[in-house]
């Protein structure tokens, strides 16, 4: 369960960090490892002569380690995934140029994290006595925040202190830091749709995550709805229940009440962690689809085909998707396609990329409860099976403030502690796509 | 030690320019020598970070040894660290200047501060230098005693550095009784460094000796330990072997609650140890299989891909050992759009394992829609997926050959020639289905260019060329194109069906026959080719009939392919369950090269043939005893019974 070395390489391949701690693997482990990725290698573990070669990416940032033992390799790519978030903890962000400017604090991390390639401790808390070096802010670049999956949190009015979690733990200077703690809840949905919109496949894996700046070590109490069933643990859903189908903690929950009051206690870490992930496998109502995608492919004459599409959101109109998404390839003879957007279609636009044959239309705010539509006209060759040939349309986009599991944080409760102490606590809520595809296929 | 970018390597843009580093690093030298720089705390920082960020790039600045030792005795962290990181790195290219730095280290070693402490010996036995040997075994036996843990923790990992690099230093300080008795350290992290170290310390005998004491001390404080403690704890766990079927369900249930542990390392950890407890108990260890479904699919997609990956991978190993466990959750495994390539290779892998009669349709389906995936290893994958699913399920081998005609008639290279190397392993299996492909045998000979398809083709031409009326006539063409065929085992495969062909339709093939062998003989480009068909020629003209028996045996299969039977490969990967073997579908022996490492790996194989051995000897002993040992036997057997009972009573509710 050791490592050899450990490198952090930018996205051009560049070396930031390199700390070798056993000695006994090549300096060159990182031209080894580039040059296998070159060759389309995407699997995040590999071997070559006998050195292993393990590694986790994050916004384009490479964390390698190697190692000649044969280790468990879910302990190293948690240890890398680790890394990554005790790094963005003390940094605030994490690109290039942040890892670059901070090389020094990165160095005394993984100094500290692991000794001669044994895990010590690593937790952004328990690192924070050992830690000197003060981070050099670096503003979040536009890049790296669109990569985050939180993009839309940034438009939406109502979470104005959404940048705060770019920035450093506060460490040493408990006094004057921000006494503040973030909670959201994510739904990442994954759906497969037939074109009679019939659901194929239907996943949502969600979780909490917690950021905290709090003061201090309190504890705290964090409630769950009522009406939660985790199926499997003997219980039905029945009516107006909500059901997850499986559910993990973070290791600082203690979870003796959640059974009986679906109450979590805990004593958060500083900085980022998930707090819980569920996952639910199949879909429960009808009311957990959040668009609705209806094609309709016609032939206008033997070579001119149109498509029309039409997307419907089925979530209330309080509620809007952001930079939804929609991206289709048409086949592969065809030497054009052009869009029509509704009339009076605002905030969206629609570009066609010819290398790759696929259309995007980008709607920036989408309303819930309202339909949009567009055309697609395009150019086939003779005989070609065009419903085949159509790539699937695929769906990317958040909706802010809103969960399709109906997961809610009922509360957070500060536990024993005086009046006085009454920091700041964002509830936060967004459902994601991960992959919502509807296929073109005549649904067979 | 920390270094440099790889040589060769450009400096990063917005990095340092190397052109003016001669000048820099005296530059540097002045500054590190200024003595107004002591007083400025933020300035020395500034001018050392300097040097560590020219250290990072590759650029020499190992000239400013001496200075830097010179800073380290500043009491300020930040520029200590960074200077016991310079020296690390440099010390093995410049022994003799290291010693200078060994007065200094030593003195940190005792310093008030158990950080200070920590570090100074962290960095002190991490500098690998011959000349450090007289001075460590004193420093790290002080730090093993200390009064703070993580100077305990540091001593006892420094144990380690130091049986590297002086192994009989070790023997005299009895730094192993000494670790042993650390083991029940108060600091969690002492004592799971502690496991660390005695496991390769003592890798040559399979590393820590384990006890009932040991483990059950360790169980009981797993909570104490940190995520990434817990999971070398529960390592150690999996190599014990319980007394009694009570220890084993008390420990189980004990650690039941690690299956709910958000870091997949702790669940895998934790699975690890089920599946070894349970070997011997057929039933429970059925139900261990199902209790890990639900932790196992939620790890599968709860986190980064890189996670889902190592999980994915160890369902796969589950589902081969017991398909019926995810059969039903097959949904789970369809493909995401966006999943990267090995992600999307590895479901089809598992949905071909779990499909069974009740599944197979809905999975056949859903693989059909991957068929014009634009990646190819998906694309291909798909297509074999499913023909591999047609041999399996008998009653879908139909419809699977439904499917691959359709699929090649979607006029993708790479998907035609799959779905026909499919069809000739249908057919070997249930030629009953011929009919359907034979028709559409000239389109196919016609279109199909792939070495491997083509193959498929010839076979299934020579194996039907009873049934299909113009044969010979479709063969014809290929005979005419035999001096342009470049694939070895093409050339091979058009003499075999022509040997073939000829004994069931050989009023037609004859001549085509005499031509094929003259050609094939005449032409020496492929030595195997002119072989064979010399060997078939002398055969023939031998005795024809001695040769129809040869030649004409059937192509068709009763039982399983070679690779659908479980192999003693696969029990020795599983036996390797939460480790690389996994990944890479090999156990250890085949990857690890490195012989410390390798040690470790042999060793515990012999601990386990031992063991192994053992229990055989037990039972051999057992079979052959007195009559009073059986009668013992069977009051076990009667002490069991109630337990299984109550098993049973388990898994009906």
């Amino acid at each position: 369960m050791t490592i050899s070395q450990l490198f952090v390489l930018a996205p051009n391949g560049h070396t930031i960090v390199h700390k070798d701690y056993r000695g006994d693997v090549s300096k060159d482990a990182p031209e080894i490892f580039l040059r296998k990725v070159v060759d389309k290698l995407d699997a995040p573990i590999f071997t070559v002569d006998g050195v292993n070669y393990v590694c986790v990416r994050k916004n384009g940032i490479t964390f390698l380690a190697t190692t000649v033992y044969n280790v468990p390799p879910a302990f190293i790519i948690e240890l890398l995934t680790q890394l990554t978030k005790v790094c963005k903890d003390y940094i605030g962000v994490l690109n290039e140029e942040s890892l670059r400017k901070n090389f020094t604090l990165v160095y005394e991390l993984v100094d500290e994290i692991l000794d001669f390639g044994w895990p010590q401790s690593a937790s952004t808390a328990e690192l924070q006595p050992f830690i000197f070096n003060k981070a050099a802010e670096v503003s979040a670049s536009k890049e790296t925040v669109s990569r985050t999956g939180l993009s839309a949190l940034k438009a939406a009015p109502k979470t104005m202190s959404s940048k705060a979690v770019h920035k450093p733990i506060s460490m040493k200077n408990e006094g004057t830091g921000k006494n503040e703690i973030f909670v959201d809840v994510i739904d990442r949905i994954s759906a497969t749709f037939d074109s009679s919109g019939r659901v194929r496949t239907f996943a949502i894996d969600g979780s909490i995550q917690m950021k905290s700046y709090l003061t201090g070590e309190p504890t705290l109490h964090l409630a769950l709805n009522n009406e939660l069933v985790i199926a499997g643990m003997g219980q039905r859903a029945g009516y107006g229940m909500i059901e997850l189908d499986n559910v993990n903690f973070h290791e600082c929950v203690n979870v003796d009440q959640f059974e009986a009051d679906r109450m979590l206690t805990l004593q958060p870490p500083h900085g980022e962690f998930v707090l819980m992930n569920f996952h639910i496998g199949s879909m429960r109502s009808e009311s957990q689809i959040p668009f609705r995608i209806s094609p309709m492919l016609s032939a206008l004459s033997e070579y001119k085909q149109e498509l029309r599409l039409q997307i419907r959101a089925e979530f209330p109109d309080k509620f809007h998707g952001a930079n939804v998404k929609v991206v289709f390839t048409v086949p592969k003879s065809s030497t054009g396609a052009t869009v029509e957007l509704a009339p009076g279609a605002k905030q969206q636009t629609w570009e066609y990329d010819d290398a790759t044959k696929s259309v995007t239309w980008l709607i920036r705010k989408f309303p819930g409860g309202s339909t949009q539509a567009v055309s697609c006209k395009f150019v086939v060759k003779s005989e070609t099976n065009v419903a085949k040939e159509m790539g699937p349309v695929s769906l990317a986009f958040e909706i802010p403030m809103y969960n399709i599991s109906q997961l809610q944080v009922q509360h957070l409760k500060i536990v024993e502690r005086n009046k006085s102490y009454n920091p700041h606590r964002w509830v936060r809520c967004l459902t994601h796509a991960e992959s919502y595809v509807c296929r073109m296929g005549a649904g067979s | 030690m920390a270094t440099t970018a790889a040589p060769g390597q450009p400096p990063p843009p917005g990095g340092v320019v190397i052109e003016h580093k001669k000048g820099e690093v005296n530059e540097l030298k002045a500054a590190l020598r200024n003595p107004a720089l002591d007083r400025d705390p933020e300035k020395k920082r500034d001018v050392i970070k300097r040097v560590i960020a020219y250290m990072t790039l590759g650029i020499d600045v190992s000239k400013l040894f001496s200075e830097m030792i010179m800073a380290s005795a500043s009491k300020d962290h930040v520029v200590k660290k960074m200077v016991y990181l310079y020296i690390t790195t440099y010390a093995t290219a410049n022994p003799e200047l290291s010693l200078l730095a060994i007065n200094t280290l030593q003195k940190d070693c005792r310093d008030e501060d158990p950080m200070t402490r920590g570090l100074a010996l962290r960095s002190f036995t991490s500098l690998r230098l011959e000349n450090t040997k007289e001075y460590l075994p004193s420093v790290v036996a002080a730090g093993l005693k200390d009064s703070s843990p993580y100077v305990r923790k540091t001593a006892v990992i420094a144990c380690i550095k130091l049986h590297r690099l002086a192994p009989e230093a070790l023997v005299q300080n009895d730094a192993v009784n000494t670790l042993y008795n650390m083991l029940r350290d108060r600091d969690a992290l002492v004592v799971s460094n502690c496991i660390s170290a005695l496991n390769e310390i003592l890798q040559h005998e399979g590393g820590m000796a384990i006890n009932k004491l040991i483990i059950h001390h360790l169980l009981n404080r797993i909570k104490e330990f940190n995520e990434w403690s817990q999971c070398v704890v529960l390592d150690m766990v999996a190599r014990y072997k319980p007394e009694t079927q009570q220890e084993t369900f008390d420990i189980m249930n004990l650690l039941e609650e690690r299956l709910k542990h958000s870091n997949s390392a702790v669940v895998l950890a934790a699975t690890k140890v089920f599946l070894n407890l349970t070997q011997d108990m057929k039933a429970v260890h059925a139900q261990v299989y199902a209790r890990l479904k639900a932790p196992m699919l939620t790890l599968m997609t709860g986190g980064v891909f890189e996670q889902g990956f190592v999980c994915l991978k160890h369902i796969a190993l589950l589902t081969s050992r017991s398909p019926a466990v995810f059969a039903g959750d097959f949904k789970h495994f369809f493909c995401r759009y966006n999943d990267p390539v090995c992600v999307k290779v590895l479901k089809l892998e598992i949905l071909t394992t779990i499909a069974s009669v009740s599944n197979v349709q809905e999975i056949v389906e859903e693989l059909s829609e991957y068929v014009t995936d634009t990646d190819n290893s998906v694309a291909r994958g798909s297509v074999s997926a499913i023909g591999s699913m047609g041999v399996k399920v008998p009653e879908m081998a139909g419809i699977v050959i439904d499917a691959l005609m359709k699929f090649v008639g979607y006029d993708i290279t790479d998907v035609s020639a799959e779905a026909v190397i499919c069809m000739q392993k249908l057919l070997r299996k249930y030629p009953v289905h011929a009919d359907k492909i034979l028709a559409k045998m000239p389109d196919f000979l016609r279109t199909i260019d792939e070495p491997e398809a083509k193959k498929a083709l010839l076979w299934m031409l020579a194996e039907y060329g009873h049934v299909i009326p113009e044969a010979p006539y479709l063969f014809e063409p290929l005979v005419e194109g035999f001096s342009e065929e470049t694939s070895q085992a093409v050339r091979l495969e058009l003499l075999a069906t022509a040997t073939k062909l000829f004994f069931r339709r050989p009023a037609e093939m004859q001549a085509m026959l005499g031509t094929l062998l003259d050609e094939a003989i005449s032409d020496a480009s492929f030595t195997d080719v002119h072989d064979r068909a010399m060997l078939y020629y002398r055969l023939l003209h031998y005795d024809v009939h001695k040769a129809a028996i040869i030649l004409s045996r059937g192509g068709t299969v009763d039982g399983p392919y070679v690779e659908e039977a479980p192999s003693e490969l696969a029990d020795k990967i599983f036996e390797q369950f939460n480790t690389l073997a996994v990944i890479y579908g090999e156990p250890a022996e085949r990857f690890v090269t490195d012989e410390r490492a390798l040690s470790s790996v042999n060793a515990a194989a012999a601990k386990a043939a031992a063991a192994k051995a053992a229990e055989i000897e037990a039972d051999v002993a057992a079979s052959t005893g007195q009559a009073s040992a059986i009668i013992k036997g069977a009051g076990n057997v009667a002490a069991i019974a109630p337990f299984s009972a109550l098993l049973k009573a388990e898994l009906m509710s």
